[in-house]
């Protein structure tokens, strides 16, 4: 199966290096990578500089295609990447907005595809959202349009999904929700998954392998359990924390003070 | 393989599209019954079935009511319906791309630089070297205009110009060229003046069957590929992250599509004056009828122009009997209201 290789990524702001030389461990299909690092670390640079939204330069290949010399169309086949928010405005339904990613690619003059309509309920479905599909967009709750966003990058069935905090905003409930998705989207259909978030618990829960990223730099990778730990806490979020094992044997991440 | 739909969403989906397509019908009946109606109403006191009897030729038909509609009313009412089609396409491709409900030809100063254009050949007859004096004005009307919208594409596209930053130099372009216009007018002469003022009330009265035909050939020209480009401007609705996540090329879509809006936005003001609110208002119906699939929507929005001009066209004739009120002036006087009302509920429509 193809993994994503990303080697040597550099990205700036006028002056200001955002991205200095990350090399990411091979990422394989199936997995599950979160992105944690403090504000202005480089988490969303980097996953938009994979997905090929951020100019930047050296090496983003999956498998044999070379992604920093795709076309959009081309990349777009291989990449889905889910922005923090769905806009909340728009005069459109649920399900057109699920269709939307893969009509973008097909004439629009032609006729409707009723495999692809199916897809898109068998997805929404499959997120427990079915029952929206013939809302509009702005009657949604913020959890829901999360829900109907994550449908949205699913649809075209890419090898490399990546998520700008997924979480954010969402309750509990919905939190679970989505990551219980992502994660069964990841495995089933053999896709690398990568995410960026602050709640490093999410991290240490959901993810295969965690990359730590500070000042535009990877300063630890590997099992959540030993990136996440006190050291690197103190070292790039200047806080006191521990992680413990809960009576189910789960770790949990325990904030103490600020440094 | 069946093209049936099976799952009640489906069919409930099917039935959606179903309905936005009787909508399309329905607003093409109205228009053609408000051209018909647009061309039986008229200072010279022509009714429906002499107005009729001489656009079919019939033999019943006097000349004089052939000259009247085949010279007067049939021009004026196909230009209401061209000029209200192409700035409402206009201002809904306008509003997609820059991705701001407020953006229109008329609000981003399209019009202003084509009023500073007809000022500059008004005033002192300047104007393109080898043009036809006839056709001074709307020449030097679509160099300016176009240069407007090439401005704000430039500065789009090169300077990577965030959409509101490019409304707020849009207003700005606005009130900076109505600043040199009002110059220009307290330096012209009592006719040019006259002349002038006229032109920026916007007036359909004027047009000849050429411009109407080359504004036409601009609409045919432009509609396919706005009609192409329509999955593509419903992604970008979505921000252009994720538009270009989707395999849309944002920088290539904005470029083509401002080409268009100003070949469309410039041509129309060119021909017709200053014509405000059509674009503004037309989109922002046709969003409440059929929402915002463009492939939907942009028919929509050109329908809907299409009906606002050529009832304003009806009203300019009915509003004062006996006088022949100026277009632009009519859509000002509906459309003011309901812009205020868009601000008012920004971000709900």
């Amino acid at each position: 199966m193809q993994g994503l290789t990303v080697n040597d990524l550099w990205a700036n702001y006028g002056a200001n290096h955002v991205l200095q030389g990350v090399n990411l461990p091979d990422l394989s299909p199936s997995s599950l990578t979160a992105v944690i690092g403090p504000n202005a670390a480089g988490k969303t640079t980097l996953i938009r500089a994979i997905s090929g939204l951020q100019m930047a330069k050296g090496v983003v290949r999956l498998g044999d295609v070379d992604l920093m010399q795709c076309s959009w169309t081309e990349r777009a086949r291989h990449v889905a990447y889910m922005p923090q928010h769905l806009p909340d405005g728009l005069a459109l339904s649920v399900l057109e907005t699920v269709l939307l990613p893969a009509q973008v690619s097909m004439s629009p003059f032609a006729g409707p595809d009723v495999a692809l309509q199916d897809r898109a309920i068998q997805i929404l479905s499959v997120l427990g959202v079915e029952s929206l599909a013939m809302q509009q967009l702005r009657s949604l709750s913020g959890g829901q349009r999360q829900m109907v966003a994550l449908a949205q990058a699913m649809i075209r069935d890419p090898r490399v999904l990546l998520l700008d905090e997924p979480t954010s905003a969402l309750d509990p409930h919905h939190q679970l929700s989505v990551m219980q998705c992502v994660r069964s989207f990841t495995r089933r259909q053999q896709v690398i998954g990568v995410f960026v978030c602050h709640d490093l618990n999410l991290a240490l829960t959901w993810a295969d392998q965690v990359v730590a990223l500070h000042q535009g730099r990877i300063v630890a990778h590997g099992t959540p359990e030993t990136v996440i730990t006190s050291d690197l806490l103190s070292e790039i979020y200047n806080v006191q924390g521990r992680v413990e094992r809960c009576s189910k044997g789960r770790p949990l991440l325990i904030y103490d003070q600020a440094i | 393989m069946t093209d049936m739909p099976a799952s009640p969403i489906l069919l409930s989906y099917a039935r959606l599209r179903q309905r936005r397509k009787r909508i399309l019908s329905a607003l093409t009946l109205l228009l053609v019954l408000s051209v018909i109606l647009d061309l039986s109403i008229g200072p010279s006191g022509l009714g429906l079935s002499r107005s009729l009897a001489a656009l079919i030729g019939a033999e019943s038909a006097s000349q004089g009511d052939t000259v009247i509609i085949h010279y007067i009313r049939l021009p004026q009412a196909i230009a209401a319906v061209l000029v209200g089609a192409a700035l409402a396409l206009a201002g809904a491709e306008m509003q997609s791309i820059l991705r701001n409900p407020l953006a229109s030809p008329f609000t981003l100063g399209v019009s202003a630089a084509a009023s500073l254009g007809a000022a500059l050949a008004f005033v002192f007859g300047i104007g393109l070297p080898g043009l036809a004096h006839m056709w001074l004005v709307p020449g030097n009307a679509f160099v300016f205009a176009f240069a407007a919208v090439m401005l704000l594409s430039l500065l789009s596209h090169r300077f990577g110009a965030g959409t509101d930053t490019l409304i707020l130099l849009g207003i700005a372009l606005v009130f900076a060229l109505n600043a040199v216009v009002a110059l220009l007018q307290f330096v012209a002469s009592e006719a040019a003046l006259q002349q002038f003022v006229f032109w920026t009330m916007g007036s359909i009265s004027q047009v000849s069957w050429t411009q109407l035909f080359i504004l036409l050939c601009a609409l045919a020209l432009c509609l396919p590929f706005s009609l192409a480009a329509s999955n593509a401007m419903t992604a970008l609705a979505f921000g252009v992250d994720r538009a270009a996540s989707f395999g849309v090329d944002v920088k290539k879509l904005r470029f083509f599509t401002l080409l268009r809006i100003s070949l469309l936005a410039s041509i129309a003001v060119a021909f017709v004056g200053t014509i405000g609110f059509v674009g503004l208002v037309g989109p922002h119906i046709a969003r409440l009828l059929v929402g915002e699939d463009h492939r939907v929507f942009l028919p929509a929005s050109l329908l809907c122009g299409a009906l606002i001009l050529s009832l304003a066209s009806l009203l300019s004739k009915t509003l004062i009997p006996g006088v022949l009120l100026p277009i632009g002036v009519v859509t000002s006087l509906v459309g003011i209201p309901v812009f205020a009302v868009l601000i008012l509920r920004r971000g709900k429509l």
